[in-house]
């Protein structure tokens, strides 16, 4: 079985209505989960493993490769890590749930990447250095 | 000569920067005192030109009732004028301004370095006092003209769980809505064309915004607006220079709200919708409502780049303005007269409270 967890505590999101904006705080990217890729998030919150949300849907041909790659897309962008975990109490009814709802969505997961936040705070240059001795040398 | 590495700059940096704040003189009266919002903000500048600017563009309110607000006390210094006051120096293993940021902010401050002109900002929270000590008196960023001390407000009311917001805004009979979006969205154009038919506003580039009010309440913090020329000839009008002055670096006119419409600056504006709107070339305007995923992606980048530091609060206070307002896409036509009419009838049609 394989468990995520969310990559850590630079990762912040929100939720409205079943959709989240998710932002690393680390890097100013920032990242909108709609339909099927929100619905995985809200699994893997739940603390549901790949495995149970795959089997739960019985996912074949094109659901599968997109629900893989949507996994893919959110480890890649550094939002989860797979994890030593096991199954949490009511999981298999959560997964059927989402698994309902995922069905629903069909091959439609949006996960879109945004990175003009971070590129404007990343280009800030903060190398420069004076020639003259600043603090903490005291002008004598 | 050791400049300040990474590794130190937990330590080091943030030493420095409450020693230089702890220096303010608070018991002397300040050579500006302004009161906006929540805040009485005291500045002391050597610089007569910076005490006028923090006087001409930051909207000052008349006292209210009750508790006196917090007070906040700056000082801009420049090493011209002080050259005692030595910034530090930072070597190349420190990774940029979120490293800085973070740095700071672990250690219960804020600070902000501007690589470009040399300055730095310190921001004491615990002792409600800052500094800004910058190169020479006239080395800052061309936006500090129209926005002088911003980070600062924007750490202090930050630090408040309030909150400064890169928006425009409109009102009609008691409901207001912001107006958000990117840059050359149409935020300013719709916030002028929507005043000068008689709509009220509380700016259109910054503002504040106090969501623990029962319903988010913007208020307004500076004097002035801007419009491009080609802006200002869609609302024909005239950029004559004596009224409207040079262009500043956006290529902008700079102009007083009270100047232009008297009876349009509003004291504050209770929200009850975010527009986002978009310039689309169409004969009539149109509005139909966005997600609140929508107005936050409207709402995150330009919010979260441009105030430096406190991402986690700014995306909170975001996310609870995208939950409480309803967000609508306002398509905006050709005609200002036709837009504001659109935006005055819609407002008209908010549920009261």
């Amino acid at each position: 079985m394989t468990f995520y967890r969310i990559a850590g505590p630079h990762i912040s999101w929100e939720e409205f209505h079943a959709e989240y904006v998710v932002l690393d705080l680390e890097t100013g990217r920032y990242f909108n989960l709609a339909a099927g890729a929100a619905l995985v998030w809200t699994g893997l919150l739940d603390g549901l493993s790949s495995q149970m949300l795959a089997a739960a849907l019985a996912l074949g041909g094109a659901e599968q490769l997109a629900f893989e790659h949507c996994l893919a897309a959110m480890t890649a962008a550094r939002l989860i890590v797979a994890t030593d975990a096991t199954a949490p109490t009511g999981a298999a009814a959560s997964a059927s749930d989402l698994a309902a709802q995922l069905l629903a969505s069909g091959t439609d997961y949006r996960f879109e990447a945004f990175d003009d936040l971070a590129e404007l705070l990343t280009a800030d240059p903060i190398h420069d250095v004076q020639a003259e001795a600043g603090w903490p040398h005291l002008p004598s | 000569m050791t400049a300040i590495c990474s590794a130190s700059l937990a330590q080091q940096l943030p030493r420095f920067g409450r020693a230089l704040t702890a220096k303010l003189r608070r018991d002397l009266p300040p050579d500006v005192q302004l009161r906006l919002p929540f805040l009485t903000l005291e500045v002391d500048a050597c610089d007569p030109q910076y005490r006028q600017l923090c006087q001409a563009m930051l909207c000052a309110q008349q006292a209210e009732d009750g508790a006196p607000p917090e007070v906040l006390r700056l000082a801009v210094c420049d090493q011209r004028q002080q050259p005692e006051l030595r910034p530090p120096q930072l070597d190349a293993s420190v990774q940029g301004q979120q490293q800085l940021t973070a740095a700071f902010e672990a250690a219960g401050m804020d600070a902000h370095y501007d690589a470009t002109y040399q300055s730095w900002q310190f921001y004491d929270p615990d002792a409600a006092t800052g500094l800004q000590l910058m190169r020479d008196s006239q080395a800052y960023p061309p936006w500090e003209r129209t926005f002088p001390l911003r980070n600062f407000l924007h750490w202090a009311y930050a630090r408040q769980g309030r909150r400064l917001l890169h928006a425009g805004s409109l009102g009609h009979h008691g409901r207001g809505a912001l107006l958000a979006g990117a840059g050359g969205a149409g935020k300013s154009g719709t916030t002028l064309a929507g005043i000068l038919a008689g709509l009220q506003s509380v700016g259109d580039d910054y503002l504040l915004i106090d969501p623990k009010a029962a319903r988010p309440i913007a208020y307004p913090l500076l004097t002035m607006m801007k419009q491009d020329p080609a802006g200002l000839a869609r609302l024909q009008i005239k950029a004559d220079p004596q009224r409207f002055g040079s262009l500043n670096w956006q290529g902008k006119y700079e102009f007083a709200l009270a100047g232009l419409a008297p009876d349009s600056r509003a004291a504050q504006l209770a929200l009850h919708a975010v527009l986002l709107p978009r310039i689309t070339g169409a004969a009539r305007s149109q509005i139909h409502p966005a997600s609140a995923r929508e107005v936050v992606l409207a709402l995150l980048p330009n919010n979260l780049q441009q105030l430096p530091g406190q991402m986690p609060q700014g995306m909170a206070v975001i996310a609870d303005l995208a939950r409480r307002l309803p967000g609508y896409h306002l398509a905006l036509g050709q005609d200002p007269a036709e837009i504001a009419a659109t935006i005055a009838q819609f407002l008209e049609g908010l549920p009261c409270d």
